[in-house]
């Protein structure tokens, strides 16, 4: 009977198992192989030089030094400001939902049309600089004074923070009142109501929009290769770039070394993630 | 339990191990001798005796990445040469209205860049710069064309104008073969160097300080009309004109490194904008050719001197204009960078993707399209059976040719005059030469000589024109500033 049941759950599991085995697995271990040759044409294994290189390689060092930048600026930031906006909407009784519905606006706008958007604000020709020269700053001082990486910051926190307010309005939702009056009847304030009932039950929540967000640090690619192109200024310069530009280089096998040592690095990172979140968890059960 | 895991893992690692190791056997030896077989077929398919004796079978895949309409008629020469061959040829941008348009130009590199790693790309790639030589060496997907080149007892390498060829180069490897080239040429205001106390020989070179101490010295003697303008009909616009020769100073492609943030670069910079034009970087670029256009920029100068120089394109086109060259007129002079480097365009390069399915055809429509032929064409106008047109007006590569196609363009232009139409009676070898004797040996030997630099260096030139535009057109960026964005942009992309 336990055989037939196991059997049925694999069953159902077969065609997604599948599509993960050919369209991320196989693919996967493949370039693994593309990393530990010398170039396309002699397919000569060469060990781990090509990892050799790509870490000796200053530019690859300098992106993965802005990508780490990035990610500690804007996952804590994005977590911290979707909390704070989860609270505010729980406790609005009036508008909530046109505030929600404006909240959530960035999940459905097509990325186009946000780059569109922010090109017309933060484009070298663009209205925040505009507004600086109308201000009577220097256009010297405007172009050697813009803040690529402020930027990027904004972009993600448009994109994502919608999405963690979803996540974290859910999870604040999960806690019962009683809790709430439970405290309140006790003298606690709101500062220890929060400490004490919202972030202990919003713990589990809040280590998933940490998961999350650093998945989603790597998604923004997209709108800031709109934004500023393949070769950006050098403070902005992402580890997504360097493969990217690789790609269009043709060098498969510095492509592939970066993504595995991108891949290890996030992959520990994770695992750090789901360690601290098991550890917290078991610490307030 | 346990060892439904040892056999999933021992599974899975198989798995990983046999798709890891299953292409690690070397294929180019395999390849090359594909491609290199013992009795290798000679040079010009349709004189030589081995191509004669082995008859060419097989279909090829020809890719142009930009539109180039002779490719198909080049293709149908060498069909009819070779009945059991079949070429196909493709264009990447078809419509000349994608050109520069980013998505239409990003999804077809993207494709042809996975099409090439992946072993799926075509036969032959016609490469106008996209990729740079060092890119095909380090990916490993194009053949080393020396190799077949050196291999070949037909292929003279000493019969091709080998300092272009030395500017594809990259370790001694050659993976780009250009079946033509066209060189930049000013033509001075004699008057304006004569008061400058510069004088020049046809064919010397001139960079862009020699060209500004002219200007400089006119400006200061008063000798310029009101509205002066650098160019003729300002054509390029000082960016565009003189970027292009001094770019291999400040680039060091094999070395990975620039020095754009160098004083000289930024004093480049300041002298260049100084220059009176009436041409932005972002109006694009005016091509102008011919014995008229130099009279017209002869006659606007007799007056009053409206501009200090006429720039062309050096080809087989423009050759009998350089016997009416007006008094008042200094050239041709070859623009270079102050290094002495004379950068150089190609309408038709040809690539060989290790996809490539019939390696030994392939090399033998390349020597097709660049070794000496015995009777030339002059594009579609004059095409008697059995010639070919190889060079579309532009310098061929071999040097036996710039005689033969050289000879013929003169003559077919001194008998079309203004008209653009052949009489049917044209017959090239009852017809004098339009060439002083000892012309071509001259112009041989002066293009022989020059220090070629490729300007085609993938795709640099997206990161460096919009930082120009702002310098040069919208007036947005300091010299300075500007040298330190083309430092910083272009410095990664050569240390990628």
């Amino acid at each position: 009977m336990r055989w037939k049941q196991r059997g049925i759950y694999w069953l159902f599991l077969l065609p997604s198992l599948l599509g993960m085995l050919v369209f991320y697995v196989i693919p996967f271990g493949y370039s693994l192989y593309y990393a530990l040759i010398d170039n396309m044409g002699s397919r000569q294994f060469v060990g781990l030089k090509n990892f050799a290189g790509t870490l000796a390689n200053q530019l690859f060092q300098s992106a993965a030094l802005n990508t780490t930048v990035f990610m500690g600026i804007s996952v804590p930031l994005g977590m911290g400001v979707a909390l704070l906006l989860s609270l505010c909407l729980q406790r609005t009784k009036r508008g909530r939902v046109p505030a929600t519905m404006v909240l959530l606006l960035p999940l459905v706008v097509p990325s186009g049309t946000m780059v569109y958007f922010w090109k017309v604000l933060f484009d070298s020709n663009g209205l925040v600089n505009e507004f600086l020269l109308r201000l009577g700053v220097s256009d010297q001082w405007v172009v050697q004074h813009q803040c690529h990486m402020g930027v990027l910051v904004v972009i993600f926190l448009w994109k994502n923070i919608s999405y963690n307010i979803v996540l974290f309005w859910s999870g604040l939702n999960w806690i019962p009142k009683t809790y709430y009056e439970q405290m309140a009847l006790e003298g606690a304030g709101i500062w220890r109501q929060f400490w004490n009932v919202t972030w202990i039950y919003l713990s589990p929540t809040t280590f998933v929009v940490m998961l999350m967000s650093i998945v989603n640090n790597f998604k923004v690619f997209k709108e800031v290769y709109m934004l500023y192109g393949a070769y950006p200024s050098a403070d902005i310069y992402m580890l997504q770039h360097y493969m990217n530009n690789q790609f269009l280089s043709m060098n498969m096998q510095k492509l592939c070394s970066a993504a595995y040592l991108l891949f290890l690095v996030l992959g520990v990172l994770l695992l750090v993630v789901f360690y601290a979140q098991k550890r917290v968890t078991d610490a307030y059960q | 339990m346990r060892r439904e895991r040892l056999v999933l893992s021992a599974a899975s690692v198989f798995l990983v191990v046999a798709l890891t190791f299953s292409g690690c056997r070397s294929s180019q030896d395999t390849i090359y001798s594909q491609a290199l077989p013992e009795d290798s077929p000679s040079s010009t398919a349709e004189d030589s005796p081995a191509s004669q004796d082995k008859e060419l079978s097989g279909e090829l895949t020809i890719l142009s990445v930009y539109e180039f309409s002779n490719l198909e008629r080049i293709a149908e020469e060498f069909e009819t040469l070779h009945p059991n061959v079949k070429l196909n040829v493709e264009v990447g941008i078809t419509s000349s209205a994608d050109l520069g348009m980013a998505e239409p130009w990003e999804q077809f590199m993207e494709q042809l860049t996975t099409e090439l790693m992946s072993g799926e790309g075509p036969d032959i790639l016609v490469d106008p710069g996209v990729f740079t030589p060092k890119q095909y060496q380090q990916s490993g997907v194009a053949y080393d064309l020396r190799e077949w080149m050196d291999a070949d007892p037909d292929f003279h390498l000493e019969e091709y104008y080998e300092n272009i060829l030395q500017a594809y180069e990259v370790d001694g490897d050659q993976y780009t073969l250009p079946a033509n080239f066209w060189v930049s040429v000013l033509y001075l205001n004699k008057e304006l160097c004569d008061a400058a106390g510069v004088s020049c020989s046809a064919w010397d070179t001139v960079d862009y300080t020699e060209i500004l101490d002219i200007w400089r010295a006119a400006e200061n003697q008063g000798l310029l009309a009101q509205d002066f303008t650098l160019e003729f009909m300002d054509q390029k616009g000082p960016s565009s004109l003189f970027f292009d020769a001094e770019f291999p100073c400040f680039v060091d492609v094999k070395a990975g490194t620039c020095s754009f943030d160098s004083p000289e670069f930024i004093q480049y910079l300041k002298d260049t904008k100084s220059i009176p034009s009436n041409r932005t970087l972002s109006q694009g670029v005016v091509t102008m050719s011919g014995s008229a256009i130099m009279g017209d920029f002869s006659r606007s100068n007799q007056e009053e001197n409206h501009s200090l120089l006429l720039y062309d394109m050096l080809s087989l086109d423009s050759l009998v204009s350089l016997s009416e060259i007006p008094e008042n007129c200094v050239g041709p002079l070859i623009l270079s960078s102050r290094e002495g480097e004379v950068s150089f365009s190609t309408s038709l390069s040809f690539v060989v993707p290790t996809s490539c399915s019939h390696p030994e055809l392939a090399w033998e429509f390349l020597k097709f399209c660049v070794a000496p032929v015995e009777t030339p064409a002059f594009y579609s106008f004059y095409h008697p059976e059995g010639s070919v047109d190889i060079v579309q007006g532009g310098f061929p590569v071999a040097k036996e040719n710039l005689l033969s196609y050289g000879e013929l363009y003169g003559k077919a232009y001194q008998v079309m005059g203004g008209s653009m139409t052949i009489p049917d009676d044209f017959d090239p070898a009852s017809m004098d030469s339009p060439f002083p004797d000892g012309f071509f040996t001259q112009l041989e030997s002066v293009v022989s000589h020059y220090r070629f630099a490729i300007d085609s260096l993938g795709r640099v030139g997206e990161i460096y024109t919009p930082i120009l535009q702002q310098y040069y057109d919208t007036d947005t960026l300091s010299a300075e500033e500007c040298a330190r964005q083309l430092q910083e942009k272009v410095g990664i992309w050569l240390q990628e």
